[in-house]
């Protein structure tokens, strides 16, 4: 057994305690007043500055809201039952930040930037405070590099651009989490060094749980483990358990950490998850905190709490670096209800929305993306131009469709031409069609948005799509890897290109085994 | 209107009323009485809360209190604050009084404490360091806490100068935690 001598102990003891210096110190402090649902009246604490972090006894902290003539608001992080009436409360002299760097990536942590996860603790020697200012219109350039989810619904119709905020919404139960966790599985592209050779720079991604189970964030993380997405993603988790405070501010540290990314000059998408958590997190505080309530009891300023956040998203002008920060709010609707206050709201902010419906997630639809209503507003300039050339038709031959789409069950009373278009969307839409953690290169989306708006899938039966689709891919693959090496390289879609693919695809459909 | 905006307004025209009228000294050694004579009372706390005892009767109880020992001035303002039915927020009053006393006078009130009885000498050394920080004459309250451990601790309004034993432990405890990792 190895001896380890007391006066060895001594040694280090004295080595740690050489360090301390003990003087007078200096600092401010109040007494509690009132203590009680997460929230703290304070007397005195004089000087404290406007969401200051403040230190009750029991090492919970607090983050001051309210300043009022003579006491003080501050909403708790911690367990409001370990706090007493009388009990002193100090100031920090530092408004709430979080400790960023490179470090947290691959980490799960709370919205002050402490790692859950149980693998030690995070080096990092900066702190950023979570409330920033948005940045100006100087310091911003339009959108222009896109950022690729790997669901061909959304980089075809829906493109996001990277700095964009774009909405996620729908009603519970039909995969929005699914789509931002796919988004984040596909940025794993962007970190390898093909990626890297094409000029395509990696997306560093930060996912903000509010308000969900403890269960569902374990779940996400061991998704994104699974398929290597841990190390470029950091999980800022306010679960449904943690005090409302908490919840409120999760998304802002968020925002704080894909703002360190953004302002060396790299690119961060920040996922949101949920908004409307967040808005009900923030109506309890703002009612304990004597606010006066408003439309659906939500404070005046649930709309402001929204934009400042989203605002924070953007695009840097090449002087400053040229980073971004995409955001992907995500909002849940009840019953479809977007006219309710929250959802207007966001709506009204983001530069567009992926609206998700029930009845199309039970139809088979999946991703159960309602193109009709999706829409993003900025997003086409960031779109490569291949895509931009296949998605035109695509989007025509689905509105088509939709609008015959209530005469389908006429069948073949219809006219022929009707029922081309018919035909036509119905492959269209099941070509749409996408498993979960299963993203796809933008150039395979081309290819086969390409065989399906020019009429390659025409004789295919519906249900036989998917599976051509997954074999055409292979073959172009094996025996056309050029294609897909020109569309990656070139982003455009040349009249060469063009007779390839339909050569390609000529001679595989002569091969096509129909079940 | 909160009780410290309503304490803040009778104290600054007290203070006002006494500057104005040269008796400033006096009025203080009667506040700093009243003072005293109220928080050693219990009874008389409650009987100033009280919202039963009719306002006559009220003021010719505090007459009789205080009218052997304070000025005739004082005893004015007790019955008008009587008068206008503020008597529960008296010692507020007052203690904000003597807070804008000493701003006006400029006085620095410390209230210092001490793990153990403070010689005469380190008292004297204690009010000078304070005299050169605040650059103001210093009126000190010295008090005994035990629970400091050692050292001493000074508290001016909101803020505190800690230089007790009690606080360095803790500032150990926590550098020792934080920096527990660093042992290995």
């Amino acid at each position: 057994m190895p001896e380890v001598r007391p006066d060895e102990i001594t040694e280090i003891l004295r080595r740690q305690l050489s360090g301390f210096e003990s003087e007078v110190d200096i600092y401010d402090v109040g007494t509690v007043l009132q203590v009680g649902d997460g929230i703290a009246r304070v007397y005195g604490l004089s000087k404290v500055m406007a969401s200051e972090l403040v230190e009750f006894p029991n090492d919970v902290f607090g983050m001051v809201l309210n300043l009022e003539e003579d006491s003080v608001g501050c909403v708790l992080f911690g367990d409001s039952t370990l706090i007493k009436e009388g009990d002193v409360v100090k100031r920090t002299n530092r408004v709430a930040s979080l400790p960023v760097g490179d470090n947290m990536l691959g980490r799960v942590i709370t919205p002050l930037g402490v790692p859950i996860d149980g693998k030690g603790p995070i080096k990092t020697d900066q702190f950023l405070p979570i409330e920033r200012k948005a940045l100006g219109v100087i310091q911003r350039q339009p959108v222009k590099e896109p950022l690729q989810t790997g669901i061909a619904a959304i980089d075809a119709m829906i493109p996001i651009g990277r700095g964009q905020r774009e909405l996620i919404i729908g009603d519970r139960q039909t995969g929005k989490t699914a789509v931002a966790i796919d988004t984040i599985i596909n940025q794993k592209y962007t970190h390898t060094e093909e990626a890297k050779a094409l000029g395509i720079k990696p997306v560093y991604c930060v996912y903000v749980a509010i308000g969900q189970k403890e269960s569902t964030v374990a779940q996400v993380v061991a998704k994104l483990e699974e398929y290597g997405a841990m190390p470029y993603t950091t999980i800022i988790s306010a679960s449904a358990s943690d005090p409302a405070p908490l919840q409120f501010i999760a998304p802002y540290a968020g925002a704080t950490l894909g703002e360190y990314f953004r302002d060396s000059g790299r690119h961060a998408l920040c996922i949101y998850d949920d908004l409307s958590k967040q808005a009900q997190a923030y109506r309890e505080l703002s009612l304990l905190l004597r606010r006066p309530p408003g439309r659906e009891a939500y404070p005046g300023d649930v709309f402001y709490l929204h934009s400042r956040l989203l605002e924070r998203a953007s695009k840097l002008s090449e002087d400053l670096g040229g980073g971004s920060l995409t955001a992907l709010p995500v909002i849940e609707t009840q019953q479809g209800d977007v006219s309710a206050y929250i959802p207007t709201n966001v709506i009204s902010i983001t530069d567009g929305q992926i609206y998700l419906e029930s009845n199309l997630f039970n139809a088979g639809v999946r991703p159960a993306i309602n193109v009709g209503i999706s829409v993003s507003r900025v997003g086409g300039n960031a779109q490569i131009k291949a895509m931009k050339k296949v998605a035109g038709s695509l989007k025509l031959d689905l509105a088509q469709y939709r609008e015959l789409e209530a005469f389908a069950k006429f069948g073949s009373d219809l006219d022929k031409a009707t029922q081309r278009t018919l035909a036509k969307g119905a492959r269209l839409v099941e070509l749409l069609k996408q498993g979960q953690y299963s993203p796809i290169p933008v150039e395979k989306q081309v290819v086969s948005i390409f065989l399906g708006t020019n009429g390659y899938l025409d004789s295919i039966a519906v249900y036989d799509v998917k599976r051509f689709e997954k074999e055409i891919l292979e073959f172009i693959e094996m025996k056309y890897n050029q294609i897909f090496q020109i569309i990656k390289k070139e982003k455009d879609l040349s009249s060469e290109t063009i007779e390839l693919i339909k050569k390609a695809a000529e001679e595989f459909l002569s091969m096509f085994k129909k079940s | 209107m909160s009780i410290s905006k309503v304490a803040n307004r009778y104290a600054d025209s007290f203070l006002a009323n006494a500057i104005e009228k040269g008796i400033l000294d006096e009025i203080t050694n009667d506040v700093n009485f009243i003072l005293n004579v109220i928080n050693s009372s219990d009874e008389l706390q409650r009987f100033l809360a009280s919202p039963i005892i009719k306002t006559e009767l009220k003021k010719s109880i505090l007459r009789e209190i205080f009218a052997d020992n304070t000025s005739a001035h004082t005893l004015k303002f007790l019955e008008f604050v009587v008068d206008k039915k503020r008597e529960d927020i008296l010692i507020q009053i007052f203690e904000k009084f003597i807070e804008l006393k000493d701003d006006y006078l400029g006085i620095v009130r410390l209230d210092i404490k001490s793990a153990f009885p403070l010689s005469e000498d380190l008292k004297e050394i204690l009010l000078k360091k304070f005299e050169s920080i605040f650059n103001k004459k210093i009126e000190a309250v010295f008090s005994q806490e035990d629970n400091l451990i050692g050292g001493f601790l000074v508290k001016y309004r909101d803020t505190v100068y800690d230089a007790s034993i009690k606080h360095q432990l803790e500032k150990l405890k926590q550098n020792l935690i934080s920096g527990s990792l660093s042992l290995n």
